[in-house]
Formats: C-alpha cells, sequence, structure tokens
C-alpha cells in the first residue's frame, strides 16, 4: 500500500469539482482512496480521519490545495496522482464538443484549446490563404480535408509532403467529398456502413460510386478524397497513396474502390503500384482511362464506369451487383424510338448540361466513345475538345456548371441550382439541341430540393422546345435528406427520361443521338 | 503515426463556410466552427512578419509560465512616501502612460488638484491648480513605481497604500511587490476628479482610521491574504472582478473581520471600518490590482516576449507595454467608454477611457472574463451569449488559458490570459475593457460604466517593434 501526496500552494479550485476528481480517481483500479480537497482544517481533520493526512500535507493552508492518492502499488500513486493534476485544468470533452462549441471560436488554436479532440480540419476558406493555415493545422497533429480550389501546385506538393511525414492525410484542394468515421463531410451521400472503403480524386465520381453501391444493398467503410490535381505527375498521387495504404490497413475495410480521372503517367504507376500491394481485392476506375494500365496489375479490377466500379466493389465484397450494371432496357429504347421519329431534323446535338465535374467527365467518356467530337469546358482530352466560348454550346458540347469561370463569386451549382436551370433553358432554345443531358446530385451539403429546381426549367423548356429530349440521371441514396424516389419521380413528372445511374443516362443519350445520325 | 485513428471518428474544425459545420451538427457530429478571417486583414508584408515572429513562441511560452505561477498575496498596508519606490516628496503618480499638466483630461487635473490639497500644498483648487501647472510637482505614472491606480490613479506621498507580495518561487519572478491605495467607494471620489471637502475629508479618515485598522489586522494574519486564491473564488460568485467585486469584497471582509477584532481594540473603530467594507463593493479593486501588476511585472523584460504585461489610459492616451520590448510605452489616444450612466448624466459627459485598470484585463478578467458575471451583461448588450462572446473572442488572441482563474460557466475553463500582440495583429480582435465612467470635468466623479475596445495603433506601434527587434 502507497500514498501519494502533492499540495499545490495558492491554487483555488470549486469544491464541487474537486469532489468530481477525487470520485474519478477514488474509482480506479488500484486505487484504495482519493481526495482533492483545499487544506481548511475542517478538511485535513476529514483526511486524517480516512487515514490519508500524509506528513507532507499536514502543514497545508486553507488557501493550499492537497491531493492525496492511497493506492495497492506506489507507482499506481504517483501515476494517479499525476492524472489528478492534469484534471484540475482539463478541459471537458466527455458530453461531445467543449463548452464553446456553439459559439464560433476565433481562431483555430483557441478551436484547439476547447476541444483538444478535434482532429480534421476542414478548410474552405480562399486558395492562396490556404497554405498557412493548413501547415498550422499540420503541426497541431490534425487532418485536413482542403475544399477550397486555387490553391498552387506548389503548396499542394508542400503540404502533402508534410502531412506524409507526419501520418496526417491531406485531402485536397479541390476536395468536395469525404466520408469518415460515418459522418459525412462536404458534398456527401448519406450510405449504410459497410465494407468498401473508397479512395478518389473526383468528387462526384465518388457519390455516383456511393449511390450505386448503395443500389447495390453494400455499405461504405470509409471514403477519402484526394482532391483531382493529387494524381497529376507533379503532386504524383501523394494523398492517393497514403490513402490506399490506410484503408489498406483498416479493419473495417474489406474492398477498396480507387476512382479519378486518368493520372497521369509517373503518377498512375505508383497509385497502381501501391494498390497492387493491398492484400484486399481493389477496383480501380479512371473516367475516360483505359483498364489496360489497371488489368497489368495482378489483384486490380478494372470497370467501365464509376456506378459499374461501385456494383463490382459491392459484389468483391460478397453482395449482388445487378443493380449497378448501366444497360438500356426496351422502354427505354422505345421512348427514344418513339421521341427520334417525331422530332425536327435539325435537332442533332448533344447538350450536357452539369453540376458534377467527374459526372461531366464520364458524359464525355461513355456518349463519346459512339459520339464523336463532343466539346466541353473541362475537356477529357485538353488538346482538342474546349469550347470556343464556355457560356454558348455549339455542336456536341457538355458543359461543367461547377467550373471556375461559372462559380466565381458564387455558390457552387450543386448548392444553387439556379444558373444550370438558366443554362438548361438556354439549350434547350437553341434549334439544334436534340438532347440535353444531366445530373442531378444529392446528398449533405447539395440544395434542398434540386430536382424540383430543375423540373421547373424543364417543364418551362417543353412547352417552347417539345422535341427536345431530356435525359437525367440523379446520384443519390434513399437516405439523403433530398429522398431519391421523390426527385426522380418529380423529374421523370416532368418529362426527363430518368436512368438508374449517370452511366444508364449517357448510354440512353448516346442511343438518342446515334438515332438522329440514323435518319 | 498513422491515419488509421482518424478513421474511428471525425471532430472537425470547420474553418470556412458555416454550411459544413451545420451539416455536421445535422449529423450529430462534434464540428467547432472556426471564424476565420484573412490574416493582418490579408497583408502580405504582415504575414510575412508574422511568420518571422514565431521566434517569439518560446519566450511566450516562459513568460506565461511566470504569470501562471505568480501568487499574490496582501502583506500590509504602508504609506506612498515610504513604500513606493522611488516616490518623492513632490512627486504625484497617475495612472496610464506619461503625460504632462497641458494634456491633462478633465478628472485628471481634478484628481491633482485634490491631491495638492490633501498634502496642504496649497489652500484652495484656485492655487493647487496654479501649483501644478507652474512645474513644480512631478508627475509620474503609477507604473514606473510599481504601482496602480483606478481611474486618475492619483497617489500622493501621504496616502496609506496596500503592499502586495508575489510569492511565487524566485526563479519564476516570485519576491515582487506591487502598490495602490485603497479604495474610497463609489460616487464622488477623488479617483473620479472630485476634490469637494467631503472627498478630502474621507481621504483623511481613510489615512488616520481605516488604513491603521487594516494594517493590524493583516499583521495579525498568519501569512496575509492570497489575492489570487480571492480572485479565484469571486469568479465562482459572478464577479469578473474589475466592474463587478461585491463577492470579492465580501470575501476579504469575511476573511479580515475575526482579524480586525483581534487587532483593535477600540469597537467603534471596528464598527466604522466595517461599515465601511459593507458600503463599497468596489474595495477589493485595489487589491486586484495590484495583484495583476505584481503577476504580470514577472514578464516583464521576459527577452522575445510578445505579451502584454500592462494596458493602461491616462483620461488622454491609451498605452501598452510589452514583455519583450521593456519599459516602452505604445500608445494613442484614449476612446471614448460606451455605457450605462447615472441618472442626468449621458455619454456627452464622459471622458475619454481613463485608469490602470485595464491591468485586470491584462490579467485576464475584467472584460475578458465577462463568462462569470452575468450579473453584470447590461454593459455587453444585455445577454449571457452576449458575454460568453466577449470572452470566446478574446481565446483567439491569448498565449493561455489561466490555471487558477477559471469560468464555471465554461465548464471551468481558464480565463484568457497573455495578450498577444502578434494574435491581435493577426485576428484584428482587440483586447475588451471593462471600466468605469469618469465626467469629463473635473470635480464631478464617476458617472457611469460600460465597455470599450482597446485602440489599435497601440498594438500596431508594439508590433513594428518587434518586428524591428526580433524578426533579423
Amino acid at each position: 500500500m502507497a500514498l501519494a501526496v502533492r499540495v499545490l500552494s495558492g491554487a483555488y479550485h470549486d469544491s464541487v469539482k474537486l469532489m468530481r476528481i477525487s470520485a474519478a480517481t477514488s474509482g480506479r483500479p488500484g486505487v484504495r482512496g482519493a481526495a482533492a480537497l483545499m487544506g481548511t482544517p475542517m478538511n485535513l481533520e476529514q483526511l486524517a480521519a480516512s487515514g490519508l493526512l500524509a506528513e507532507e500535507a499536514k502543514g497545508a493552508g486553507p488557501n493550499d490545495l492537497v491531493l492525496v492518492v492511497e493506492a495497492d502499488a506506489p507507482e499506481t500513486a504517483q501515476e494517479e496522482l499525476t492524472l489528478m493534476e492534469a484534471a484540475l485544468t482539463a478541459p471537458r470533452t466527455s458530453g461531445g464538443a467543449g463548452p464553446l462549441a456553439n459559439l464560433s471560436a476565433p481562431t483555430l488554436d483557441a478551436a484547439l484549446a476547447d476541444d483538444p479532440g478535434i482532429n480534421l480540419a476542414l478548410f474552405s476558406i480562399p486558395g492562396p490563404s490556404v497554405r498557412r493555415e493548413a501547415e498550422r493545422a499540420l503541426k497541431k497533429g490534425l487532418h485536413c480535408l482542403i475544399f477550397s480550389d486555387n490553391v498552387s501546385l506548389e503548396d499542394e506538393v508542400a503540404l502533402k509532403r508534410m502531412g506524409r511525414e507526419r501520418g496526417l492525410l491531406v485531402m485536397g484542394p479541390d476536395c468536395g467529398t469525404a466520408h469518415i468515421g460515418g459522418v459525412g463531410l462536404g458534398f456527401c451521400n448519406v450510405v449504410r456502413p459497410g465494407g468498401i472503403g473508397i479512395v478518389g480524386a473526383a468528387g462526384t465520381g465518388i457519390q455516383e460510386a456511393m449511390a450505386a453501391i448503395d443500389a447495390c444493398g453494400g455499405g461504405i467503410s470509409c471514403a477519402l478524397g484526394t482532391g483531382g490535381r493529387d494524381v497529376s505527375d507533379a503532386v504524383g498521387g501523394l494523398a492517393m497513396i497514403q490513402a490506399i495504404e490506410t484503408l489498406s490497413e483498416d479493419a473495417a475495410t474489406e474492398v477498396l474502390l480507387v476512382l479519378g480521372k486518368p493520372p497521369e503517367p509517373a503518377a498512375m504507376g505508383k497509385v497502381l503500384e501501391a494498390a497492387a500491394q493491398c492484400a484486399k481485392p481493389v477496383v480501380a476506375h479512371f473516367v475516360g482511362g483505359h483498364s489496360e494500365d489497371i488489368l497489368a496489375h495482378a489483384g486490380l479490377h478494372p470497370a467501365d464506369s464509376l456506378a459499374e466500379a461501385g456494383g463490382l466493389a459491392v459484389s468483391l465484397g460478397g453482395g449482388r451487383a445487378d443493380a449497378a450494371a448501366p444497360a438500356l432496357d426496351s422502354e427505354t429504347r422505345e421512348r427514344i424510338a418513339g421521341w427520334s421519329q417525331k422530332k425536327d431534323r435539325g435537332r442533332r446535338f448533344l447538350r450536357g448540361v452539369y453540376t458534377g465535374g467527374t459526372l461531366c467527365a464520364e458524359a464525355q467518356a461513355i456518349v463519346g466513345s459512339t459520339i464523336p467530337g463532343i466539346r466541353s469546358n473541362a475537356p477529357l482530352d485538353k488538346s482538342h475538345g474546349a469550347m470556343a466560348d464556355p457560356m454558348r454550346s455549339q455542336g456536341h458540347a457538355v458543359v461543367d456548371m461547377g467550373d471556375d469561370i461559372f462559380t466565381r463569386g458564387k455558390p457552387h451549382p450543386m448548392i444553387d441550382p439556379a444558373p444550370r436551370s438558366a443554362r438548361l433553358l438556354q439549350e434547350a432554345r437553341d434549334p439544334e439541341t436534340a438532347v440535353v443531358l444531366f445530373d442531378v446530385v444529392l446528398g449533405l451539403g447539395a440544395h434542398e430540393d434540386p430536382a424540383g429546381e430543375t423540373a421547373i426549367a424543364i417543364e418551362s423548356a417543353r412547352e417552347s422546345s417539345p422535341d427536345v429530349l431530356f435525359i437525367a440521371s440523379v446520384t443519390g441514396t434513399g437516405g439523403d435528406p433530398q429522398g431519391l424516389a421523390g426527385q426522380r419521380a418529380r423529374l421523370a413528372g416532368a418529362g426527363a427520361l430518368v436512368a438508374d445511374t449517370h452511366a444508364g443516362a449517357c448510354l440512353a443519350a448516346a442511343a438518342a443521338l446515334e438515332e438522329t445520325l440514323d435518319l | 503515426m498513422s491515419a488509421k485513428k482518424l478513421l474511428e471518428g471525425v471532430r472537425v474544425a470547420n474553418v470556412g463556410v458555416e454550411l459544413f459545420a451545420e451539416s455536421l451538427s445535422a449529423q450529430n457530429a462534434p464540428v467547432v466552427q472556426v471564424d476565420w478571417r484573412p490574416p493582418a486583414g490579408g497583408d502580405p508584408e504582415m504575414i510575412e512578419h508574422l511568420d518571422r515572429l514565431s521566434v517569439c513562441d518560446a519566450a511566450n511560452d516562459d513568460a506565461i509560465e511566470r504569470l501562471q505561477a505568480a501568487r499574490p498575496v496582501w502583506v500590509d498596508i504602508g504609506f506612498a512616501i515610504e513604500d513606493i519606490p522611488g516616490m518623492g516628496e513632490r512627486t504625484l503618480l497617475h495612472a496610464g502612460p506619461p503625460i504632462t499638466w497641458e494634456h491633462m483630461s478633465g478628472p485628471l487635473k481634478g484628481a491633482m488638484i485634490g491631491a495638492a490639497l490633501l498634502e496642504g500644498w496649497a489652500n484652495d483648487a484656485k492655487a493647487a491648480e496654479k501649483l501644478c501647472a507652474s512645474g513644480e510637482i512631478s508627475f509620474e505614472p503609477c507604473h514606473h513605481h510599481s504601482t496602480v491606480g483606478p481611474m486618475a490613479g492619483v497617489v500622493s506621498p501621504s496616502m496609506p497604500v496596500s503592499i502586495i507580495e508575489n510569492r511565487a518561487p524566485e526563479e519564476l519572478g516570485g519576491g515582487g511587490r506591487a502598490y495602490c491605495t485603497l479604495n474610497e467607494g463609489l460616487g464622488k471620489v477623488l479617483r473620479y476628479g472630485a476634490y469637494s471637502p467631503d472627498v478630502l475629508a474621507r481621504l483623511r479618515w481613510m489615512s488616520d482610521e481605516l488604513a491603521p485598522a487594516l494594517r493590524a489586522a493583516l499583521r495579525v494574519t498568519p501569512e496575509g491574504l492570497d489575492i489570487k486564491n480571492v480572485i479565484a473564488r469571486a469568479l465562482q460568485m459572478g464577479d469578473e472582478a474589475h466592474n463587478r467585486n461585491v463577492a470579492a469584497t465580501s470575501t476579504v471582509a469575511r476573511a479580515l473581520m475575526p482579524y480586525l477584532a483581534e487587532a483593535v481594540s477600540d469597537t467603534k473603530v471596528i464598527t466604522r471600518v466595517a461599515e465601511f467594507l459593507a458600503g463599497n463593493d468596489h474595495f477589493f479593486l485595489n487589491l486586484a490590482m495590484p495583484a495583476a501588476k505584481a503577476s504580470l511585472d514577472t514578464m516583464a523584460g521576459v527577452e522575445g516576449c510578445s505579451l502584454v504585461y500592462a494596458m493602461s489610459r491616462n483620461g488622454t492616451d491609451f498605452g501598452i507595454r510589452v514583455a519583450g520590448l521593456g519599459d516602452a510605452w505604445f500608445t494613442a489616444p484614449a476612446k471614448h467608454p460606451v455605457g450605462l450612466f447615472f441618472p442626468g448624466y449621458s455619454q456627452e459627459d464622459a471622458n475619454p477611457d481613463i485608469g490602470d485598470s485595464a491591468i485586470m484585463e491584462t490579467l485576464g478578467v475584467g472584460g475578458f472574463a465577462m463568462a462569470a458575471a452575468p450579473a453584470i451583461v447590461e454593459f455587453v448588450g444585455g445577454s449571457t451569449a452576449e458575454a460568453f462572446q466577449a470572452t470566446n473572442e478574446m481565446y483567439g488572441i491569448t498565449w493561455a488559458r489561466s490555471r487558477d482563474y477559471t469560468l464555471p460557466a465554461l465548464d471551468f475553463a481558464g480565463v484568457p490570459t497573455g495578450i498577444d500582440v502578434r494574435q491581435v495583429i493577426e485576428t484584428g480582435i482587440y483586447p475588451v475593457i471593462n471600466t468605469g465612467i469618469a465626467h469629463r470635468e473635473p470635480g464631478i466623479g464617476q458617472i457611469g460604466a460600460g465597455v470599450l475596445r482597446a485602440p489599435e495603433a497601440p498594438f500596431q506601434k508594439a508590433f513594428e517593434a518587434l518586428v524591428e527587434k526580433y524578426s533579423g
């Protein structure tokens, strides 16, 4: 049996708080008794009565704080004493966040002082300011999710290197989606917990895959975004490789799903090498890329679309994948055939109007495989494919409305669909437009009723341009706050052809355009 | 270290768009919104300076240890001329940074006149004013003499002064002393520039009867009265230790009474002293201020330290002193407090901010500890939410949380302590100060109480000096 004592002169603490600390220590293993009290004569008498009045405490006065621990072993007594002293000033974090959590913290440091349990900093501040703030966060041991864009390449590389050295993830810049510990960050869908861990250099790509996983009855362990530029050779897939390594070690993750636009050659090699090192099954899909690179690595599974990749991950984890297989059913084919017979001959072009950047890329990839010459403000092939004027479509064109030129000083169209609705109308009024292809993305962070807002535009467009075929996909889950079924029904009610997956919508668009060419 | 731990669950600091924090809250995920603003207003040159001044971090850690360790104890009562270091026969001390007679505001001039009359240097106010203007009297800041004074803060040679000693270990700056006059009460008092015969009569009584009685009582206590302890307890009882001192004053009275009864045989004296304490809620302020000074002075001269160890106003100028910049004052014109006024007075009657009492905010109480004092939230807008916000904001410009001064309403979080010039410049958040309001004319006294922000220029000048000295 051992007694450990500390007397802190001139320290005042509220007696109720001291009782709480005494009680907490007394209840711990190996501790026989503990007391934290001011050295008033009465308190010292009490200590003496309970056999805790050690020699050192006898001289304590009413302004001295006395800490005493009686334990089975001297080491335990000393350890507990140290813990008690720490508890005097430790903020309470047991019940949720700190006491000031309902107020905005004036600085990150102040937030950390209030809640030392914070482990992730989410940045959505101007890009040039990110590096300084994120470096501070990393120095404090925080993982970072950088939603901001306009962060320089140099800053991105510096932050990711620093994160890697410290074992901290740096997601982004320009990372819009993540799902960690059951919590969605940024734009994210509500999904069941499960065994699929997603690593994505593509925000809406992650969401589309999540939606497919959900539709197949699968669930997510985690989704980590990296930002699109991570897979450039300049960054070298630093975050993606780190994320793959993290999920490889994660017990809850059974299958990995690696997504993005095609990495640049050197980054591609490193990323696939890291993926191939993983002992778990890995599905890899790069929008607009080729499967050969993936097939070249044993253990990696390619897919033809985001949705299919999601479905494949479910089946590799032992689930069913049927719901994610994009194919045109007979009903859709008949509808397209009926439409093409009635429509004006001059209407012959595809116009895609997107809120999701990766979905815009997937549209170019899938529709482009049968319909050549599609241009975009965010072209898959930068060398030839850029629109002359992003504000006015010509020929086959798909527009990413989330691009900087549309969002400068404005909310993203996933948050405020109004600019996209205006563009839908603009495209439908163009007498050369045959098909308007568009996405609706649901989930946390997105507009509360994007289908409703968009449906109004479609109804209006169909009054003046009844010949235009509207083809939509809705990226979402039944758990999303907007409600997947209701959002689909709203678009269908407005006259749009609503596909089950985005890839399905692209196939329908391609089929419709082929019909126009056939005539 | 790996990222595996993160996957178990996120606790997020959301820096930027609030929408993301709302989304996390809706998922019942712990999140703190950080009210981010471009550092130093986004000025790249200033940001570079800020980054270079990270050299101050270590010194600040050292200095804050000294502040945290300070243990101010009320050990005795003496007289200005005998006890205050460097006090001269024809010296009058005043609050704030140095100032000449010509530039003094009404209440400070009034207090100087009153002090000259009290000392018997002149027979009437006119003669006293003439004397003050003649250059025969030496006017010096209290702060240059280990002293602090509320409002005008005038100390004349014959005045009794409380002696506060820092009983921290010597290696942490212990042993230093600070001095302050005894508090006269509210209304027409010298510290607000009143000098009518009743004011002077009270001061004489304080000198002749109150001070000796309290001294006798103090001298029979085993080791004086631990003021740190009283401030800490008062924060648990609704004081913020600047504009509300009723709990602390009561605590001191309760602690002293047995010793007073033991030390003083004349029960009439005991009665008058007890009545005086009972009728003066702010008696404790004149103990809290030198306690704060004795604590903060331990940081003075710590090389490389960017923490403020004094904020003070003389009714004309507001000044600060910074630990790593020695004795220098960084000043700007004092602002007018915004407040609540006694009947018959309004904002137009208010004198610019005055007094050494901002030493309380420098310590981290007063306006910084508004979350402790729901009873006086009217000063900050009327709601406890605003009081919490005042304290919350100050965490953005302070180096630490006090270990001993804690806020029950915030789960016993320590008050924000150690104002960092760099953080003030980085955030653009300026210290919030609670204060009494003096009439701008001499002789009238206190007309209200309120709150204000420290002016920006002293911090900007101090920052430039830090850059000059330390960022090379």
